[in-house]
């Protein structure tokens, strides 16, 4: 099992999500952000961003996150806009965030997984990752997308090329979402990412990809998104 | 002195649209460093680091003991002052769950349908999803499912001061709606700016 040094921004939906027992049982320890500077970082394999944290809370680290990337330390940043601050290779576009596609069945949001054969989705199912995304990226040269909108970048890839360690960036907010009691996809999605990072198979981001499965069309899952 | 409202920033480029103009935005990391006798009211965002915002305390009690106003959005995880407690979420489960009812009138809400509070076309719960406990003394304005728990509520400490209080996404972030909604952000700072010439 991997360890996890979970960051906490402070919000209420940090707080929520990370209280939650189901997440809290992933996370090795929690450090509210102000503290980082006390963590020893090599002492955890992943270190968790959630999203929606000050970037200027996390920009004095940058240095310290780089180096333990270079140590070969995962960093999964669940936030992507303002990240380009601390974090190296991130490039990131707003979008408009399209929080009613799914009241229209025959929408197709445009979400295509392009891994499936990755270790993530084997905890993340393929409906998970289909809901509003707030911005999408760029991935630098050698990392590989995992989930991109058709046509608009990336929503999730996994950078093995940039550092000699890995940086999981995604512009989808699932702690969020979850922290505010919000969304099912969101909470499966955050539950899925952390049971791949404290149980699943880090290593192997570059996994082959079957071209029969190169490119998934994923589908919505039903009732999945916000309420009513 | 004629007195502001101040905008709690939780990051840099945080400028609600709603506000602009007419409130003093600063970050939430130069609190200790402000004299608040100049502000009438403070706004707390839904975005707010509760746990360095619990570390004032001492200011925002003074503050309220003074005669000012606190507007606090969101779930409270880390209680800033005394007398309030932590977010419970709804029990149950479809609309009726996550319909608001009219409790009692306020200036903040003059004009505003519980049902565009309720549904953002067509889809309920982004108005709240739960509530902040009802501090006793306090009066409840909106309130959620069949219980009509008290998600918005005005409370008036018996130390001096008031609070606002809204369980959910922040109130200014429905000024773009094209339903009644959008009234409550223009109402509140209308509400407060008065309340602070009432006070002069």
């Amino acid at each position: 099992m991997q360890t996890i040094l979970a960051v906490d921004g402070g919000t209420y939906f940090h707080h929520f999500a990370y209280t939650d027992p189901r997440v809290a049982g992933f996370i090795t320890k929690r450090v509210h952000v102000r503290d980082l500077g006390d963590a020893v970082l090599d002492d955890y394999d992943v270190v968790l961003l959630p999203c929606r944290i000050d970037p200027d809370a996390l920009t004095p680290h940058g240095e310290r996150l780089r180096a333990y990337l270079d140590g070969g330390g995962t960093v999964v940043s669940l936030n992507a806009l303002g990240a380009a601050e601390f974090l190296p290779g991130i490039e990131v576009f707003p979008t408009e965030v399209n929080f009613w596609w799914w009241l229209d069945p025959a929408i197709d949001p445009g979400i295509r997984i392009r891994r499936p054969a990755h270790p993530l989705f084997d905890h993340v199912g393929a409906g998970h990752v289909v809901w509003h995304y707030h911005g999408s990226l760029t991935p630098p040269p050698g990392a590989i997308s995992l989930v991109d909108v058709e046509g608009g970048g990336s929503l999730f890839y996994v950078d093995r090329a940039t550092t000699k360690g890995r940086l999981v960036v995604t512009t989808l907010d699932p702690v969020f979402h979850h922290g505010s009691n919000f969304m099912p996809n969101a909470t499966k999605l955050l539950y899925g990412i952390l049971d791949w990072l404290a149980n699943g198979d880090l290593g192997d981001a570059q996994a082959p990809t079957d071209p029969a499965y190169a490119f998934q069309v994923v589908a919505a899952v039903p009732g999945g998104c916000c309420a009513g | 002195m004629n007195k502001t409202c101040l905008f709690l920033r939780c990051q840099r480029d945080h400028n609600p649209g709603a506000l602009a103009g007419r409130v003093e935005a600063r970050h939430l990391s130069e609190l200790a460093g402000l004299d608040l006798h100049g502000y009438g009211a403070i706004l707390v965002s839904m975005l707010t680091d509760q746990i360095s915002l619990a570390e004032h305390s001492g200011q925002l009690e003074a503050f309220l003991d003074d005669g000012g106003t606190l507007v606090f959005n969101g779930h409270v995880a880390h209680p800033p002052i005394n007398g309030l407690g932590q977010f419970v979420p709804q029990q149950g489960r479809g609309i009726d769950s996550l319909t608001i009812h009219r409790l009692a009138d306020h200036p903040v809400y003059d004009g505003v349908a519980a049902q565009d509070l309720t549904f953002r076309r067509g889809v309920a719960g982004f108005y709240a999803r739960g509530h902040n406990p009802l501090p006793a003394g306090a009066q409840a304005l909106n309130g959620l499912g069949p219980d009509k728990v008290p998600v918005d509520w005005v409370w008036q400490r018996p130390g001096g001061g008031t609070v606002l209080m809204h369980c959910g996404l922040d109130l200014w972030a429905f000024a773009g709606d094209p339903t009644t909604a959008s009234r409550m952000a223009p109402q509140l700072l209308a509400w407060l700016y008065s309340d602070m010439q009432g006070n002069a």
